[in-house]
């Protein structure tokens, strides 16, 4: 087995992977490269019973993570707290007119191709703090339960609540800026 | 606004930081009966709730046929090359 030639069989499937995980493209390649290189190093290792890319994705997961587990190191969540301002609301607690949720005409899912609408929300999962970033992969892409995502962030289930909601909050919106405003009622 | 929220059962921050927190955890029953019924009288926070749905549907999707860019796997041929 040698690295090009998994490179060549199933660098789309780790590629599309890594891309709805990862930003940067730089972080993308190094996965991939540390992943197939892990591959090699540990070939005695697979069993042969999941099929090679599934075994290939398994260990690009464990390297997505150990990034994850980098930013959240450097982006605590105390700067993520004053660093989000929050405008969604008045001081009453109400919506803020301007910021509340537009009547979406169409669902997006019409609207969209499904690919070209996870375009649009891969690019808003980009803008997103790394902390919100991550909480927010590993919940709705991996489907990781609260203690897992804590472990991995190192932030308590509270502080994790308050991350994933600020991250909910900020995509809807973000969604809406890339062209879903239909006309409030 | 005091009179409001009680006819309301909770402000709308409330109710999008609930509906953020019952993907999480359960919630009480009180608290759902809550919700319900603002979101009865709130279209902004039935929106909300509806369109969350749509985007954790969205993301929850199979992925799309994407195919690496031509200089990446080129770089990591390379690189890689020199490894094997």
């Amino acid at each position: 087995m040698k690295a090009t030639d998994l490179l060549h069989d199933h660098g789309d499937a780790l590629y599309a992977y890594a891309r709805t995980r990862l930003t940067s493209d730089d972080d993308i390649a190094d996965c991939i490269q540390e992943t197939l290189l892990a591959a090699i190093r540990n070939a005695e290792t697979f069993s042969g019973e999941a099929s090679l890319r599934t075994w290939l994705i398994s260990i690009l997961k464990f390297k997505i993570i150990d990034i994850y587990r980098k930013q959240a190191r450097e982006a605590d969540f105390d700067s993520i707290d004053a660093a989000d301002n929050d405008t969604y609301f008045d001081e009453a607690g109400h919506w803020e007119i301007h910021r509340a949720p537009r009547a979406w005409e169409k669902s997006p899912l019409e609207q969209l191709e499904q690919a070209e609408l996870r375009e649009h929300l891969c690019r808003c999962i980009g803008r997103l703090p790394k902390m919100m970033r991550a909480a927010i992969t590993l919940r709705e892409f991996e489907d990781q339960a609260t203690p897992e995502i804590c472990q991995h962030l190192n932030v308590t289930a509270t502080n994790l609540n308050v991350i994933l909601y600020r991250a909910r909050m900020h995509l809807r919106a973000c969604l809406e800026q890339f062209g879903f405003r239909g006309v409030a009622s | 606004m005091k009179i409001g929220r009680i006819f309301m059962g909770m402000s709308c921050r409330e109710f999008s930081e609930q509906a953020s927190a019952i993907h999480e955890q359960p919630t009480g029953l009180f608290t759902r009966l809550r919700m319900a019924w603002h979101r009865f009288f709130c279209v902004y926070c039935r929106r909300l709730a509806r369109q969350w749905t749509i985007i954790r549907e969205a993301l929850r999707r199979e992925q799309p046929d994407v195919h690496m860019p031509g200089t990446m796997r080129e770089k990591l041929r390379r690189k890689l090359g020199a490894d094997d």
